[in-house]
């Protein structure tokens, strides 16, 4: 590079610094440009029980359609705020409790009439950047029929080596009341807390041009009424300690115009539960504006240590017969496309998720009848102003 | 924007990436729509239309910052880079094999000139009916850099964004490394006559393969002088310059083909690397 100064060349640099799009030259985290607006409707549905697997009552279980609201957008230099609203509205049979047949196979007693529910969910998060890294604080309530629900959190992310590495870390804590509606003929509390707090620490690593990898690890402590109300036999221990490790895995494969996402995580808490998660997405450019990608996810969990295939009145201590205890595995098949124009993004997904007994590393003696199948499909768009 | 885009970041999250790249992608779309000529809607087509009508126009901060661009661009070229001779291209059809009807290229050369449109920031005002404005030689090279800003502004230091060849630096490979810029040779455009390496700024590249017809035997080239309304018959192929910015690197390229011989000399009084192959295939270059 010659050391000459040129006028030619000082003329043209003045006259181009001058232009807004070249002369913003911030290397540090700064909040968003411009507004976004989004809005997110999903239908999850889960299959209705076989006949062969009720004992009594009814056949649908749950239905629940979300949409959702959200609006990030810059306060200041300085300060981002992201707001997020959810309504969502809820309806089905869910299990109370499983029994054994008359040829000893175990069987769903499910609540008689459908439930209808409808939560409301608000959250608000303001961020703070820095030169080399940014600062969120978090607020948001959550209500519902028979629950209420108030959390707060702190996070923050710091880069390193010129951004190469990023740590991060955060704490959350959460507040909820569960007011169970009641029904003659049955004893139920009338008004549980339940207090969690969680903590994760996390990295990123640049490995090179194409690839990125992440990993973090999260406890959560939950103190309270941990037992579900509407279960006739479910008596949990009173506090649960989990941790969960997660990895994920970027790698850009520019011949075929693709990125290839792994994920994979693992849980344990003090109930007995040990899980894996293994996940894989292919996000496939077909052109500058569309993207597909086809998704693959599996998993498998050990039981909690009180679970019982059966429920059993009358007898002291913890037991729970609720399948999210149970042993089991299970395997999500998943499409999105994604189009988006100058301003606009939308989204279109499907997921299909079975869950079974069969799926389960290791086997399972007696599989939980209360296993779901289900279906999410969910469109969106955001809109940047 | 004519040509491939491609944006090429090192992020910290995918979230960190997509975001860049989601915003840079839209900067980009901003200012093509803006700026086309194509569209009937675009501001540039609303100055044409209303400056056309007789009437002063006034423009918005940006278009004026261009405005004042081009007309530094036009002092340091001595009146060869024209943002005004856009108009030369309705005497010109390169897809039909002719020489322009010579009344039609008279009148369309009468239009041209810079110093025949009134600018006084904002307003800017048409000296003749016929007059149009046309950013082609330079809303690719400021889209670039301004994706590049956007990338910037969302975190990211490490990536290039090139458009239809044309690069801009958001900063250089983690290690601090530059990146390493293929440059095609203008006739076999498959091939590579060589490789720079840039870590900030920009690079341009400008040359008689990217739209040409060949008349008896001579090769006319897109890029048409603003005084003779005729393509230069050089010896100049290809120029690629490295500049502090696209933008800047991008009119050197245009000034360049059009300086014919005179290239080397003024692409030496910008005292910026450039590099020329001749139609020989021959490098000349200055670093």
């Amino acid at each position: 590079m010659k050391q000459t100064k040129s006028s030619r060349l000082q003329a043209l640099t003045a006259a181009a610094m001058a232009l807004p799009g070249i002369s913003a030259q911030v290397q540090a985290d700064a909040p968003p440009e411009r507004n976004e607006i989004g809005y997110h409707y999903s239908q999850y549905q889960e299959d209705r029980a076989p006949e062969s697997a009720v004992a009594t009552g009814s056949k649908s279980r749950y239905d629940i359609g979300t949409h959702q609201f959200r609006w990030l957008g810059p306060v200041n230099e300085d300060y981002s705020l992201l707001a997020t609203f959810d309504y969502e509205g809820m309806s089905g049979a869910s299990p109370m409790g499983v029994t054994k047949g008359a040829d000893g196979k175990p069987l769903l007693v499910m609540s008689g009439a459908s439930i209808e529910d409808t939560r409301m969910d608000l959250n608000v998060k303001a961020t703070r950047y820095f030169p080399e890294g940014n600062a969120s604080a978090s607020l948001g309530y959550s209500t519902e029929d028979d629950y209420n629900a108030v959390n707060l959190g702190v996070e923050g992310e710091k880069h390193f080596n010129n951004k190469s590495t990023t740590l991060s870390g955060g704490v959350g804590f959460s507040s909820d009341t569960i007011e169970p509606t009641q029904q003659s003929g049955t004893v139920r509390p009338t008004s549980e807390d339940k207090t969690s707090v969680t903590g994760f620490i996390g990295g990123a690593q640049v490995i090179n041009a194409v690839s990125v990898i992440q990993t973090s690890l999260t406890v959560t402590m939950h103190d309270g009424y941990l037992s579900d109300p509407y279960r006739s036999n479910d008596v949990r221990p009173d506090s649960r300690l989990g941790f969960a490790w997660n990895t994920r895995y970027r790698r850009w494969m520019a011949d075929s115009n693709a990125a290839l996402h792994l994920d994979y995580r693992l849980y344990s808490d003090d109930w007995g539960i040990l899980s894996h998660t293994l996940g894989m997405e292919w996000h496939q450019n077909l052109d500058d504006s569309l993207r597909i990608t086809p998704s693959l996810r599996y998993y498998t969990q050990s039981q909690a240590d009180f679970y019982v295939p059966f429920d059993v009145s009358g007898i002291a201590g913890e037991q729970s017969s609720d399948y999210r205890l149970s042993p089991y595995g299970a395997i999500t098949l998943g499409l999105a496309a994604v189009a988006s124009g100058p301003n606009w993004r939308l989204r279109v997904s499907g997921e299909r998720y079975y869950s079974d007994g069969d799926f389960a590393l290791g086997g399972v003696d007696v599989e939980n009848p209360g296993l779901i199948n289900f279906t999410l499909l969910t469109v969106g768009m955001e809109y940047l102003y | 924007m004519g040509g491939p885009c491609t944006v090429r970041l090192y992020a910290p999250s995918e979230d960190a990436g997509q975001q860049a790249a989601f915003r840079a992608e839209a900067e980009v779309r901003r200012i093509e729509q803006k700026y086309s000529r194509y569209r009937p809607d675009s501001v540039l087509s609303v100055i044409n239309t209303q400056a056309h009508a007789g009437w002063g126009v006034a423009v918005d901060d940006e278009t004026a910052a261009l405005l004042d661009y081009a007309q530094a661009v036009w002092e340091q070229s001595d009146g060869v880079f024209d943002v005004t001779s856009g108009v030369l291209r309705r005497a010109w059809d390169f897809k039909s094999g002719h020489l322009p009807d010579s009344g039609l290229l008279a009148r369309t050369l009468a239009a041209t000139g810079w110093d025949k449109l009134r600018w006084q920031r904002p307003l800017l005002y048409f000296g003749l009916p016929d007059m149009e404005l046309d950013f082609g030689g330079l809303g690719k090279e400021y889209a670039a850099d301004c994706a590049a800003t956007q990338c910037r502004n969302s975190g990211i230091q490490h990536g290039l964004v090139e458009l239809g060849g044309d690069i801009a630096v958001v900063g250089p490979h983690p290690d601090g490394s530059p990146w390493m810029i293929g440059i095609r040779h203008p006739r076999q455009t498959q091939s590579a006559v060589a490789s720079i390496p840039l870590a900030h700024g920009g690079i341009a590249s400008s040359g008689d393969y990217e739209r040409y017809m060949l008349v008896e035997g001579r090769r006319y080239c897109h890029i048409l002088h603003p005084q003779t309304g005729y393509p230069v018959v050089s010896d100049i192929a290809g120029v690629t310059v490295v500049g502090p910015s696209c933008l800047i690197a991008g009119s050197a390229t245009t000034v360049a083909m059009l300086k014919g011989a005179a290239a080397p000399a003024w692409l030496d009084s910008l005292a910026l690397p450039w590099l020329l192959i001749n139609a020989q295939g021959e490098r000349i270059y200055a670093d």
